[in-house]
């Protein structure tokens, strides 16, 4: 496209081994081939999705397929990377694709820029080599993870919540995303949407506030109105970023990347790797999410929801006051 | 878009006030953003900060874009090949928030006018390729009491921390000579101080045939997008907490450190420092000369050592 409107000082348009030619102070010629080959599928071009796509192309993947039914809006502009003055209320996969084109004009993309139910999701899979499900609906990304974990291909987890985030690949026989967040096994996607809107589950993210720096009036909305969680831009893009460098480890192999039981575990002030079920705050807050989910549906739970409902308005209360002060 | 009124401040920057509070973001709103430099860091972190809110930058670059920079630059499109690069940056931040403003500079600023510049600043965030002016933009911010940001990736390895006007020094962490920008550009350009930046194979994953031409002059730094991009994102994390007050930043000694594609919160190497400052004491003298040649028959077994590594495990 842009190549025959502008040319280079009326250069031939620059080569692949041009564009990434800083690339190959690291990858020998095979593995950058082997990027050049890969496929990846992004189911959800926000923010994170959408950062992880051009990641990639800068490294030199050479096929994308791209699906996103959202546009920008104007709230999107504190992190995501192709929202723009002049991109705002456009498709979003529509848009990062046309500045991969400018990246890279040999990648092959493929554009969905309206919904996709699971069935034809599930059909793209079966192309690819990685897929992300980075949509912002978190019980239809599950689904997908799932579908990803049948059809034997790697899945990437990146999920940021404030400044905080987990990284990690899944790969078909390991654990599953359920596992590493402590979401109940639901079979549907309605059953599980309707849990992350029950109160009784979003209590259990806590640490929201503890650790991914929320201020008390954000976790409120979320808690009470479905308010949508803070972004900022550093930390998806720390995310993000992290989250590309594991698939460029995987479709390279010159390093070992991160799979899971193993996750990146990143916060405002600690980025490391733990372990599922190791000695960690998260384990704590997954087997709670697991196990009060069990007991919630069984007769105690109309009493522990009453028990839940008084902890919240102390916690609220507590944390509320903290903050004031500080 | 059909909309009446274009969207304010507020509303763009609406999903940052769940992390900070009005009070907060209106500080990072105010601060002067000094980039000096055209190095993927400084245009990645000039993005960031747009983006999350902060209203004044100066940049400083004379280098237009070439191919090469598409790897990891993200104002880097085919259109824009050519073009000035802090211009083409300056647009772009504009197009993320109206309300910017941005300083452009053209040329970089003689050793002797820097100081003119970093009074205009409140952060100051070095982004040249070359080292020995480097550590004078970080002299220089120490000098007029302002706050530097250190972000160094290479390969797949990098640095982040803060120097403040209380802080450590950056020639006392790396283990930097104290010279004027003559004789540190002399030293950057010797053999043995690139002989000591082995750390690049070791830690940084550069492959030797590009080592070699690197030490021959011949190649830039290599860089991948995802660890340029990731040191550039934990150094705008840094300038974020300086600026809103809100948590204690990184502050030298202590730093992020990014070492074979993995990242965490250490400091400065102690070792590193020591080694560099002894091997400046041995050999940066007069008296040092005559070992020159048994150390480069170390650094010559020690390269072969690691071709052959390499080489075995592609």
């Amino acid at each position: 496209m842009a190549r025959e409107e502008k040319p280079l000082h009326g250069m031939t348009p620059p080569s692949y081994e041009d564009l990434f030619a800083r690339n190959y102070g690291i990858f020998s010629e095979a593995r950058q081939e082997k990027l050049r080959r890969a496929s990846v599928l992004i189911v959800g071009c926000g923010g994170i999705g959408g950062t992880v796509a051009i990641i990639l192309a800068r490294s030199g993947v050479g096929r994308f397929v791209l699906v996103d039914f959202d546009r920008y809006e104007p709230t999107n502009m504190n992190r995501q990377i192709a929202c723009f003055a002049d991109t705002l209320g456009r498709n979003k996969a529509l848009v990062i694709g046309e500045q991969i084109e400018k990246i890279n004009p040999e990648a092959v993309i493929e554009v969905h820029d309206r919904f996709l139910d699971h069935a034809r999701i599930a059909s793209l899979i079966s192309g690819v080599d990685v897929v992300f499900p980075a949509a912002d609906d978190f019980a239809f990304s599950i689904l997908v993870f799932r579908d990803a974990q049948k059809l034997g291909r790697m899945a990437l987890l990146a999920v940021p919540s404030g400044t905080w985030a987990n990284v990690c690949l899944i790969s078909p026989g390991g654990p599953s995303v359920e596992d590493l967040e402590g979401v109940p096994r639901l079979g549907t996607y309605e059953a599980l949407k309707r849990m992350f809107e029950t109160r009784k589950y979003k209590l259990g993210t806590y640490d929201f506030p503890l650790r991914a720096d929320w201020r008390m009036e954000a976790y409120r909305a979320f808690i009470e109105d479905d308010g949508r969680p803070p972004q900022i831009c550093p930390s998806v893009w720390i995310c993000a970023s992290l989250a590309a460098l594991e698939v460029v480890k995987h479709l390279t192999g010159q390093w070992k990347p991160v799979v899971a039981p193993r996750y990146w575990m990143i916060t405002r002030n600690r980025i490391r790797v733990q372990r599922v079920n190791g000695p960690y705050v998260q384990t704590l807050l997954v087997w709670q999410r697991r196990l009060l989910w069990r007991v919630f549906q069984t007769r105690l739970g109309p009493g522990l929801e009453g028990l839940q409902n008084l902890w919240w308005r102390i916690f609220l209360r507590l944390r509320k006051n903290r903050q004031d002060s500080a | 878009m059909t909309m009446d009124a274009k969207p304010g401040y507020t509303t763009l920057f609406n999903r940052n006030y769940g992390i900070f509070s009005a009070a907060q973001q209106e500080r990072i709103r105010r601060t002067r953003i000094l980039i000096v430099g055209d190095s993927s860091v400084g245009e990645t972190l000039a993005v960031l900060l747009a983006r999350s809110g902060c209203g004044h930058f100066i940049l400083i670059g004379q280098d237009a874009y070439e191919p090469a920079d598409m790897n990891r630059q993200p104002c880097c499109l085919a259109d824009v090949l050519g073009r000035s690069k802090v211009s083409v940056i300056a647009e772009v931040l504009k197009s993320i928030n109206p309300e910017i403003s941005v300083d452009v500079s053209r040329t970089l600023p003689p050793p002797v006018a820097l100081d003119a510049w970093m009074s205009r600043a409140d952060i100051v965030i070095p982004a040249v390729d070359d080292l020995a002016y480097s550590v004078l933009l970080f002299r220089a911010a120490r000098q007029n009491g302002k706050t530097a940001v250190l972000c160094m990736p290479s390969g797949v390895m990098g640095w982040v921390s803060v120097f403040t006007p209380e802080s450590r020094t950056l020639e006392d962490c790396f283990g930097i000579p104290d010279l004027d920008y003559e004789g540190l550009t002399d030293v950057v350009r010797t053999p043995e101080f690139k002989c000591a930046q082995y750390h690049y194979i070791t830690t940084g994953g550069w492959r030797m045939d590009w080592y070699r031409e690197y030490f021959r002059g011949e190649r830039p730094l290599a860089q991948i997008c995802a660890v340029a991009w990731l040191a550039a994102s934990l150094a705008a994390l840094e300038t974020l907490k300086i600026v809103s007050g809100k948590r204690p930043f990184v502050c030298a000694p202590r730093c992020w450190s990014i070492q074979e594609a993995e990242v965490s919160l250490t400091r400065f190497s102690r070792l590193a420092e020591y080694h560099r400052k002894l091997g400046w004491l041995i050999f940066g003298g007069r008296r040092g000369r005559p070992l020159h040649r048994w150390t480069g028959l170390f650094w010559s077994r020690f390269f072969r050592y690691w071709q052959e590594r390499q080489r075995r495990s592609e």
